[in-house]
This record gives structure tokens, C-alpha cells and sequence, in this order.
């Protein structure tokens, strides 16, 4: 409601001052009417949180990312003053349907006991999401969310598809309202063995063997190992070991100096994760953006002030137009939202598959909603009819 | 001869003379190779020709045939950066699918000693000696994409109707013309139930008492196997049985050697001989419904951990995917007349016993006779006992 009512001046003030009130969400509830399936539409969008998730395909002898991937999506209710839907109104069920099941296609549930001192249930990832359900609401941010999902990129008929599609169904008191269809990425395809390769040993034995000689450690005598047990890890909430680097810090900076031992046009691909998938496959590769145009190269990286998956690029760091505002003041892309609330990527697409992507799954949504691919810009996906008044891209807009 | 590394002569000796496979059967577990980097079997014929997936030097996915020559990739093709093999025929016709990663129209491929033929916009998953190919198709409704069963026979393709819902997909035909695959039961989110299309009208097999399952193999008797979940969520292997009609007989949990964890059967041939994985772990089901683990069949000084069966024949012959140290890896495993013909070569004479103390003296792997994981005595002890007790 948010959405439509802060439109007009009044509405502002109410909203204004109801937060001051700290009822807020009360009133603002108060003022929506409630979903109307016969008669309301419903645009939903989904997303993925950082557009690719990699993780390894066995965990016999190391951990470095689990099967975990994030789903995220807003449902608006199209008018001449759209509302964002909450999760009173809506819920959301989500499914892979190309993709439904994964202790077949990894080994990470055989090894989770000795890797995280505790079960992980058959298709269910470290969060209790499973491989279909309900998403959960997030107030905060408003949109909806499935957080650890376990894919994998195998697809049920064992092709390796990074691109699975996850369809997202909104409904309302039990009707469906909407259906959207969203990328959902995940690669194994990390390629340590590029370097290490050592004959007669397994890429991961080379990996501890060569760790234990520069760190007097012994995690060849201690398999599995979750490397985020000593290196923190924000990715996976580790907290790690005083002392020690952390985990980006300590790969990015420790391999720095040796990727030019491989020979490959993008060395950020030799882990992000491989050269066959791309991680960035979005509007700014087309344009000639690489890795390091925004993130800067390894040694960057991995400098240990840096905190990794918090410092990140932002929009605003490149992108300057007059008058535009990009993100939330100390959030970034993935977090921020503007226009009455739409999180940027309901419009621009999940990171690294920011529309036109080069990818038809990526470009999908985008396609569906307006009749072509990248940023959402067709004001008549969520609005009845095409506003007069201008939007010029501040986040209060 | 190193049994785990067999040379082409050897293979070729070894396929020459497997076994049919039953409870006391052993395997040689022979490393099929890569082009570049990780592979994977997935289908087998009756003449012991393999097809499957490698990673070519270019990273890219490249549709590959397996045989004794060592892995020969059928591209580079046009218009596709990757490439799989789903499938191969009794009459040596290899099927498979060209696509690009995030394309929504993969494109059937039929891979012809002469060059690849286009066949459509679908992806084929299995194939009859006479052309009739199953599998799925992508279809579109109001902007959205689904899989959908399909039938390609005649050069047409027709897509199967599901149980009510949007996505399905068909992975195997025999030879009356039942198809097996998945279907949801309705539109949006519904979760997958194992089906079976006969005339191509679809009927649920139903699963252990869990929401979900598929049918992934049928043979020419109509034994059906694949998973579905038990009332607490739990994939169970699965073999249903069904009648002339296509009325289900029976629905039986096969079990594993890991009874509390996933399982998942992923083929069955002729005898009702069924091969998947369980709690990671390769396995065969014989048709009494017992189980094995074919890791037992492998020395752990060998690297190798079998991790899936995707296919076997009607030898007993198997292929599937585990890992040779720690990397991704098509294996196959091929049943074993006489274990103490040691060099393969049908005959149990002098050359065997030189053979094994040679692997002995050597301490390579092949020398761990009881595959116990250690090289001892025990292992010359156990060679020379079968050796004496002759085939």
C-alpha cells in the first residue's frame, strides 16, 4: 500500500507520520484493500540474491561452499497506483520443476555429519529449505524468499544446466494471482584442478597436501574439512578462527601471484565458476565490462581489510547521471530497493544477469512481462496506465 | 595387466568373456576415460558400446563415445558450444541433444558415423532400435516454459499429455511401446509422481506414500523402476510392476545397503537386474530385490568411489559416473566369469598365476585380490585358493 498511497502528499504524511508512531504497519493495512483475486492482476518477479552460486560437486574431502541457493521475489498489484504485497496477503510456492531432486547428484548429505557436526535431511539445504515449498516474507525488505535452496546443476534427465528455471506461484486466499519463472544459477564447475593436478592425487588431497607444507597444518589427516571451520566465511555465517584470514582474502591473496601458471582469457573464471558457465553474463559483459572492471583484480580482492560479500561493487561507483540516485545509502544493489519500495532487481534483474543478459533463461521474465528482454521499463507491467508524472530514477520516486 | 586400467585389448578380452551377473558375480571396474576433463556414461547397448558426456580441453561439454579405443567425442558441431549423449540403440544408432547453457531450445541430435542430423527442438532421452526416441520438450504457455513429454517416431514429434500438470517428461520406451517418465498433477508447483504413458494416455504409478517420484527404466517385461518418496519424505528405490494393460501389480521398496538413506534405481535390463545410487554410493539391485554396494566390487586402493549406475545391459555389463581420485569419472563395470583368470584371456592356466605375483611384486592395485584395501599375504593366499579351486 505503501506503494500506491505515498503517491499523494497526504498518504506521505500519513506514512510519515505512523512510522514516527511506530504503527505503521498497522495503519498502512488499515488503508489496503485486501487482495481481490477475481478481480485484482498480479505482477510477480523473482530473483536470485548475487546471480551465481557456486558449489562443489564432492565433499568426501573438503568443503568450500555447500549446495545453497537463494530465491527472491515481490508480487505488486497492477493499478493506477500499484501496491507491493506483503506476506499476509500472498504466499508464494516454490519449485524446480526441471530439477526436483539432488542427494543423486551430490555426495554433500553423506558428509554434512563430518562437515557440520549435524544431519542435513535428504534435499534439504543448511537453511531447511527444501527443493519446493513456501517462500517466507520479508518485511523488511518486501519481498519474498527462499534462502539455501540445495540445487544442484544437474537436471533431472542428467544434463548439466547451471540455468535451472524456478517457477514461483503467488496466490491468494488459495487462488493463484501469479506465476513467474526465474533463474535460480548454481555451477560446480570450479576448475582448482587447473593447477592442482598433482599426478597419482585427488585435486582436493593436493589442495590440503599443499596447505599442511605452507601452514604446518595437518588437514590431510583430518578429511572432510570445511575450509570456513578456521577461515571465516560470510557466505556461510562462519566466524572462523582468530587470527586467520579470511576465506576470500586468503584464496584471492594466496593465488594472486599464480594464475598466470593457466592459461585462460578471464583467470576469474578458473573458480566463478568456469569459463563454460560465466558468471556475468549480463548487460555489462556485452558492453565490455569485465570481473575486474568492478570488483578489481585478485590482490584487491583479497585484501584482508576488505569484507568479503559486503564490499562490493556498487552502481554508483560507474554509473553518475545527473540527477539519478542508484543504491540505498550503505546497501547495495542486491539490498536496495527504490520507487515506493521495488527492489532493484525486480526491475534490472538478478547481479551478473542485469538485463539484455546473453543468456534466454536470464532474459525470460523480462521478455514475458513487456515483449522484450533487460530492465523492466514498460511503466504498464505494474501500472494500469502509463504515469504522466516523470521518473527520473531517485530512490524516492 | 592392470585390471583397473585395462588396455584396449584387455577391455575388449574382458567384454569378450563377462559374465552374466548374479549374486556371487564380481566386476572389473574399468576406467572409461575423458577427453580432457570429468566424464560421465550414461547409456549402454547390448554390444557393450558406451555413450555419455566428456569436458573437452575447451571446457565445453562434448557428446562422447566410449570404447576400447578410449573416449572419442562425435563433434565439434555447429551452431552448439555443448554436447550430450542420452542415448544408444541395439543397432549402434547414437542419440543426444546440442545446446548452449541457458538456451531454451536444445535441439536433438542424431550422431551418424557420416555427420550429425538435426531431429527437432527436443531432448531425447532414450531410444528403440527402430528410431522411436522419448523424452522432452520445451513448451511455452502464456511466456512461461515447461518440459513436456514427448515421443518422436516416424520423424514426428508428438508430445505426451501429462496427469493434469505443466511439466513432465518421459525417460524410457520399451518394446510394446510403454513409456516411463514424470508428470506433476497440476499447474504450477506440483511435484513430480512417477507415470506411465500406454496408447500415450498418462496413469500414475503412485509412490511409496510421499509426494514424489519417476519412473526411469521399463523393460520388455514390464518392470518399471525409478523412486518415489516413503510417507516421511525419504526417496526410496522403487520397482513397480505392471500388467499387460499397464495396471500396476506391485510397488516394492527395494532397499539398499544404506536402508536409511536416498535411493535412487536408475535402469533395469532384461533378467530385472536394476542399477542406481544410494547415499552417493553406486548399487545394483538383482531381481529377488537385494542389493549391493559395487564399491565391494573395487579395491579402495584404486581411487575409484563408484558413486552412480546410470545403465546396464543385458549382460550385466554397467556403466555410471563416480569419482577416480576425488574427479568425475565414467567407469564401467564388467561382470567376471572367473576372478582367478586373472589376465582375462578365458583361459586359467600358468599365465594367470605369473600375472598376479607380477601385480604382487609390484604392489600395484590390482594386487588387493580380496579388495580389502591392503596388499598383504592374504591377497596371495586368497589368488592361489580360487586359483586351485579353478573356474
Amino acid at each position: 500500500m505503501r506503494f500506491a498511497s505515498m503517491k499523494s502528499p497526504f498518504f506521505r504524511r500519513l506514512a510519515a507520520v505512523s512510522t514516527v508512531l511506530g504503527v505503521g504497519a498497522l495503519l498502512i493495512a488499515a488503508g489496503r484493500h485486501r487482495p481481490d483475486p477475481a478481480a485484482d492482476s498480479y505482477v510477480v518477479v523473482g530473483y536470485n540474491d548475487l546471480g551465481m552460486h557456486c558449489m562443489q560437486n564432492d565433499f568426501a574431502q573438503m568443503m568450500i561452499l555447500p549446495p545453497f541457493n537463494t530465491v527472491r521475489a515481490q508480487v505488486i498489484r497492477r493499478g493506477g497506483s500499484p501496491d507491493i504485497m506483503n506476506g499476509s496477503d500472498i504466499q508464494i510456492g516454490y519449485s524446480l520443476p526441471g530439477n526436483t531432486h539432488s542427494t543423486d547428484k551430490c555426495n554433500f548429505w553423506e558428509f554434512a555429519p563430518q562437515l557440520l557436526g549435524a544431519n542435513v535431511p535428504a534435499d534439504t539445504g543448511v537453511t531447511g529449505f527444501r527443493m519446493s515449498g513456501a517462500m517466507s516474507y520479508d518485511a523488511t525488505r518486501r519481498d519474498f524468499f527462499a534462502q539455501g535452496i540445495p540445487v544442484t546443476p544437474i537436471n533431472d534427465n542428467g544434463i548439466e544446466n547451471p540455468y535451472t528455471l524456478a517457477e514461483l506461484v503467488a496466490k491468494a486466499q488459495g487462488t493463484t494471482v501469479g506465476v513467474t519463472q526465474t533463474v535460480i544459477p548454481v555451477s560446480w564447475e570450479m576448475s582448482c584442478n587447473l593447477c592442482h593436478n598433482t599426478p597419482g592425487v585427488s585435486t582436493a588431497t593436493d589442495i590440503l597436501r599443499a596447505h599442511d607444507q605452507l601452514h604446518s597444518t595437518q588437514l590431510e589427516a583430518h578429511q572432510p574439512v570445511m575450509c570456513a571451520s578456521c577461515h571465516a566465511d560470510n557466505a556461510l555465517g562462519a566466524p572462523g578462527q582468530p587470527g586467520v584470514s579470511n576465506l576470500s582474502s586468503a584464496m584471492h591473496s594466496a593465488h594472486a601471484s599464480r594464475m598466470s601458471a593457466i592459461n585462460i582469457d578471464n583467470a576469474c573464471y578458473a573458480c566463478h565458476p568456469g569459463i563454460r558457465t560465466n558468471c556475468q553474463r549480463d548487460v555489462h559483459a556485452a558492453n565490455g565490462v569485465t570481473c575486474t572492471s568492478c570488483h578489481g583484480d585478485m590482490a584487491a580482492v583479497g585484501n584482508p581489510t576488505r569484507n568479503p560479500w559486503v564490499t562490493e561493487p556498487r552502481c554508483a561507483d560507474c554509473h553518475n547521471r545527473s540527477g539519478f540516485q542508484f543504491e540505498e545509502t550503505g546497501k547495495l544493489y542486491r539490498d536496495s530497493k527504490g520507487h515506493q519500495g521495488v527492489m532493484c532487481y525486480t526491475c534490472h534483474g538478478s547481479p551478473h544477469s542485469i538485463g539484455p543478459a546473453s543468456t534466454q533463461t536470464d532474459n525470460l521474465q523480462a521478455n514475458r512481462l513487456q515483449g522484450h528482454g533487460g530492465t523492466i521499463n514498460d511503466c504498464r507491467v505494474c501500472h494500469i496506465t502509463t504515469p504522466t508524472d516523470p521518473f527520473p530514477h531517485r530512490l524516492g520516486d | 595387466m592392470n585390471r583397473l586400467f585395462p588396455t584396449s585389448a584387455a577391455l575388449l578380452t574382458l567384454l569378450a568373456f563377462a559374465g552374466q551377473s548374479s549374486a556371487q558375480t564380481s566386476y572389473d571396474v574399468v576406467d572409461l576415460g575423458t577427453l580432457a576433463m570429468q566424464s560421465n556414461a550414461a547409456a549402454i547397448n547390448n554390444l557393450n558400446q558406451v555413450v555419455g558426456t566428456s569436458v573437452a580441453a575447451d571446457f565445453y561439454f562434448s557428446a562422447t563415445s566410449f570404447g576400447p579405443g578410449g573416449p572419442v567425442s562425435f563433434g565439434p558441431f555447429v551452431g552448439f558450444r555443448n554436447s550430450v549423449a542420452t542415448a544408444i540403440t541395439d543397432n549402434g544408432q547414437v542419440f543426444g541433444v546440442g545446446f548452449n547453457l541457458g538456451s531454451l531450445s536444445p535441439v536433438a541430435l542424431r550422431f551418424d558415423p557420416t555427420g550429425t542430423v538435426s531431429l527437432g527442438a527436443f531432448t531425447p532421452l532414450a531410444a528403440r532400435a527402430d528410431g522411436v526416441l522419448v523424452g522432452n520438450a520445451m513448451t511455452t504457455s502464456s511466456g512461461l516454459y515447461y518440459e513436456s513429454a514427448c515421443i518422436y517416431a516416424n520423424g514426428t514429434l508428438t508430445l505426451l499429455a501429462s496427469l493434469g500438470g505443466t511439466t513432465s517428461q518421459a525417460f524410457d520406451i520399451n518394446s510394446a511401446g510403454r513409456i516411463v517418465g514424470t508428470s506433476t498433477l497440476i499447474a504450477g508447483g506440483g511435484e513430480p509422481k512417477p507415470t506411465l504413458w500406454v496408447n500415450n494416455i498418462p496413469s500414475n504409478l503412485a509412490t511409496l506414500g510421499g509426494p514424489r517420484g519417476q519412473a526411469k527404466a521399463i523393460n520388455d517385461s514390464g518392470i518399471i523402476v525409478g523412486f518415489s518418496e516413503n510417507s516421511a519424505g525419504i526417496a526410496r528405490p522403487t520397482r513397480w510392476t505392471i500388467g499387460p494393460t499397464g495396471t500396476v501389480l506391485s510397488r516394492v521398496d527395494l532397499s539398499s545397503p544404506f536402508p536409511t538413506r536416498p535411493g535412487y534405481a536408475n535402469d533395469v535390463n532384461a533378467a530385472g537386474t536394476a542399477v542406481g545410487t544410494a547415499a552417493f554410493h553406486a548399487i545394483r539391485w538383482l531381481a529377488d530385490g537385494s542389493s549391493v554396494d559395487l564399491n565391494t566390487f573395487r579395491s579402495p586402493l584404486s581411487g575409484w568411489t563408484l558413486e552412480v549406475a546410470s545403465a546396464l545391459n543385458n549382460q550385466g555389463v554397467i556403466v555410471g559416473t563416480g569419482t577416480l581420485r576425488g574427479f568425475p569419472r565414467a567407469f564401467m563395470l564388467v561382470p567376471v566369469a572367473c576372478k582367478a583368470d586373472y589376465n582375462r584371456d578365458g583361459i586359467l592356466d600358468f599365465f594367470d598365476y605369473l600375472d598376479f605375483v607380477d601385480a604382487f611384486s609390484a604392489s600395484t592395485s590390482a594386487a588387493d585380490y580380496n579388495l580389502d584395501g591392503i596388499i598383504d599375504f592374504f591377497d596371495y593366499l586368497d589368488f592361489v585358493d580360487a586359483f586351485s579351486t579353478g573356474c
